[in-house]
């Protein structure tokens, strides 16, 4: 369920237009955005008090970048983060469906074949998580989500970014829930490591609750429910038969003796191979198969896996297809198929999307070939590649944009480019900060440069500052630099005008080059060559 | 038995690890059978130091001759460019003492995409032939086994952003060699 913005909230953040909010959490609150392609996705915003802190932002930037590895496999994909932006986030897959913490509490514990079909799809995913050496340590109910009747494992590696962060989390505030965590995670005298078997714990007791609704250590309070952890054996007495066994072993208080995802695998499709079959769709065996013939450490393990999670994901109904669980799900097993493309589950996410999780992206082009843009031509005008150089020129419209790279650029930044003027009432314009039709917009013409604000040709705040004389052909080197949400234009390495950027809904965007015809004489030419956009 | 050594030898420089990674989404085929099974245990850790600990270095493709790792999203014959990101590529990372890390490579992305000039006559690698023996020297300098132009093309189209060991000299890239990693 989606809940309105709040006053307050950012409308963007990243290049990511928010559109709700999705929750509130412990590490700050999560909105639906929409990214620059049209993509649905969930954007984590973290709360202030963590984003002040160098060793959050290091530990964060360090666990984001592991997570990335993980295989988009029965796991929501991150896509994007930004540890260094003034409010740092990270973006992953949105994933349109119910919790299974909300389909037990809506409908009861699991039936044994949708159960079993749940048990095997979330130990996918955990030898994903695993394989890429990445460790979830907050695998819960409310983490496993259903997309189109398939789970899908969010949240994981980045609780270890809040973990130890000493500041904000005292013994009493441990990331995790209690009831899912594992006996040696409540040793704080031994510093005991906590490892992959504490992921492997919590699946046992997601399991045992997904087959019973109750916990297996159920007690009246957390301090209870950590004793029993402690001292205790489960109680698995109203789980399914076939899946006791290998419950049990995986809830063991010796880390040691719990069987290692890969493992766990094994025992789920190998213990009864024919019943595993028979509830489980030939796809979801397909992926699960290939998610145990993979081992920690490589992209090799995405490859592997990425055309029988492609096979997943075409069937779209995925494991639940045939085993309706709750009408919600079954809900979204039916939707349309526009909605299912805007939910490519199991798709690796596009290139756009894989930028700033270090620093913020760059780009360098000669523009003496088709490269990051590529020759442009309609009604409205061309640009295409001669003279060793990107030549532009109008058509039927008094301007035109050649097509670039999708980048979005957010934040302080620098576009340098080397532009002519090719005929007299052309300009050359450069936008930075470009939304659609939206952005702002440099004109270097032959007399003059320009800044403005140029909304779907609506212009407004234009400076303009004189140019020594220039005979056409002249190339002049342009360099725009914004810092602190102040663009400054220099001309051959001297400033000529600055402006504030005030256009909230334009923190972020492309960069653009093209003509503009300044007085509607038609078919004005202008050249472009060597851009650097720099994120500084 | 040469794939055999090959693959050997591989494992050895990838850190002496076995792994059950099949490339069988590779380029050109099925994975070399001699792959270790996948009921090894993961990989050993190596004695070289945390990346964490240093800062990535990437090389210049943009001038001069270099060699080096990059993510490649395009490859235009026709028109003799290519659209790369230079990345830091190593193997052998994990920190002796770090019992969570089970990588057997890693990677820092620059995000600093570039478009080069590729020479006119270029040389492209495969880390498998068509009969599905590996050639790999060593990780970073990618495959070792010809490849058509039209085959590489055709493999970055399908596969933007995977990644490719890159020769330049003067500025061009003179060869290019799909990167196997394990």
């Amino acid at each position: 369920m989606t809940d309105p913005l709040r006053p307050g909230d950012p409308v963007e953040l990243g290049g990511y237009r928010l559109l709700g909010r999705l929750g509130q959490g412990g590490m700050g609150a999560v909105f639906l955005g929409r990214g620059g392609d049209g993509r649905l996705v969930a954007v984590k915003v973290i709360r202030p008090e963590y984003a002040s802190e160098a060793e959050f932002r290091g530990r964060f930037r360090s666990e984001v970048n592991r997570a990335r590895q993980v295989p988009p496999f029965c796991t929501a994909e991150v896509l994007d983060a930004d540890p260094d932006h003034p409010t740092p986030y990270l973006v992953v897959e949105y994933v349109d469906g119910p919790s299974l913490s909300q389909v037990i509490a809506e409908q009861g514990p699991l039936t044994a074949g949708n159960l079993h079909s749940v048990a095997v799809g979330v130990a996918t995913a955990l030898a994903a998580i695993h394989g890429a050496g990445v460790i979830h340590r907050d695998l819960k109910p409310a983490n496993v989500l259903f997309a189109l009747g398939t789970p899908k494992v969010i949240d994981f590696g980045i609780a270890r970014a809040f973990e130890v962060t000493s500041q904000h989390t005292r013994t009493d505030q441990m990331v995790g829930t209690v009831a899912y965590m594992a006996p040696e995670r409540f040793d704080t005298d031994h510093h005991t490591p906590v490892g992959p078997a504490a992921d492997v714990f919590a699946w046992g007791a997601v399991v045992a609750y997904a087959g019973t609704g109750r916990t297996p250590f159920q007690a009246d309070s957390p301090a209870a429910t950590a004793a029993r952890i402690l001292t205790q054996p489960p109680d698995l007495s109203r789980l399914p038969a076939s899946l006791q066994p290998v419950v049990a072993r995986t809830l063991a208080k010796d880390p040691r003796e719990r069987p290692t995802a890969h493992e766990l695998l094994d025992l789920l499709l190998d213990v009864d191979q024919a019943e595993a079959t028979q509830v489980m769709r030939p796809e979801l065996l397909r992926v699960a198969e290939a998610a145990r013939r993979t081992r920690p450490g490589s992209r090799v393990v995405r490859r592997v896996v990425l055309a029988a999670v492609a096979a997943l994901t075409l069937v779209g109904g995925g494991l639940l297809a045939a085993h309706s669980v709750v009408p919600r799900i079954q809900s979204a097993l039916n939707a349309s198929p526009a909605a299912v493309q805007q939910q490519p589950v199991g798709k690796p996410s596009p290139t756009p999307s894989r930028k700033r999780v270090i620093q913020g992206p760059s780009i360098f082009d000669r523009l003496d070939r088709p490269g990051q843009w590529t020759p442009t031509r309609d009604d409205s005008g061309r640009c295409e590649f001669t003279n060793d150089r990107l030549e532009a020129t109008t058509g039927g419209a008094n301007w035109f944009a050649c097509k670039g790279p999708a980048d979005i650029f957010a934040g302080d930044q620098s576009v340098t480019v080397d532009a002519t003027v090719l005929t007299s009432g052309a300009c050359a314009s450069i936008w930075f900060r470009k939304v659609e039709e939206a952005g702002y917009q440099v004109l270097v013409c032959a007399k003059d440069v320009r800044i403005r604000l140029d909304d779907e040709g609506a212009v407004s705040g234009e400076s303009k500052k004189n140019l020594p004389p220039a005979e056409l052909g002249h190339t002049r080197r342009i360099e725009i630099a914004v810092q602190d949400q102040k663009a400054t234009v220099y001309v051959d390495g001297i400033a000529q005008l600055s402006t504030t950027l005030d256009e909230p809904s334009l923190a972020a965007g492309r960069v653009e080059f093209g003509p503009y015809d300044d007085i509607q004489e038609g078919d004005t030419k202008v050249a472009f060559a060597n851009v650097e956009v720099l994120t500084l | 038995m040469k794939r055999a050594l090959v693959v050997l030898a591989f494992v050895l420089v990838a850190g002496g690890c076995g792994t059950a990674s099949k490339p069988g989404a590779g380029p050109s085929g099925p994975a070399p059978s001699s792959a270790a099974p996948s009921s090894e245990p993961p990989s050993k850790p190596s004695t070289k130091p945390s990346p964490e600990k240093s800062a990535p270095t990437f090389g210049d493709v943009t001038q001069g001759s270099t060699k080096t790792v990059v993510k490649m999203y395009s490859f235009d014959a026709d028109n003799q460019s290519a659209v790369v990101e230079p990345i830091d590529f190593k193997t052998g990372v994990c920190a002796p003492d770090d019992d969570e890390c089970h990588a057997e490579w890693d990677a820092q992305d620059s995000h600093r995409k570039v478009t080069v000039p590729v020479a006119d006559e270029p040389k492209f690698f495969n880390w498998q032939n068509d009969n599905g023996d590996v050639c790999i020297k060593k990780p970073e300098d990618g495959g070792t086994c010809p490849m058509k132009p039209k085959a590489f093309a055709t493999w970055i189209k399908e596969n933007p952003g995977e990644m490719v060991a890159v020769t330049t000299d003067n500025g061009e890239i003179t060869r290019a060699a799909l990167v196997y990693v394990p």
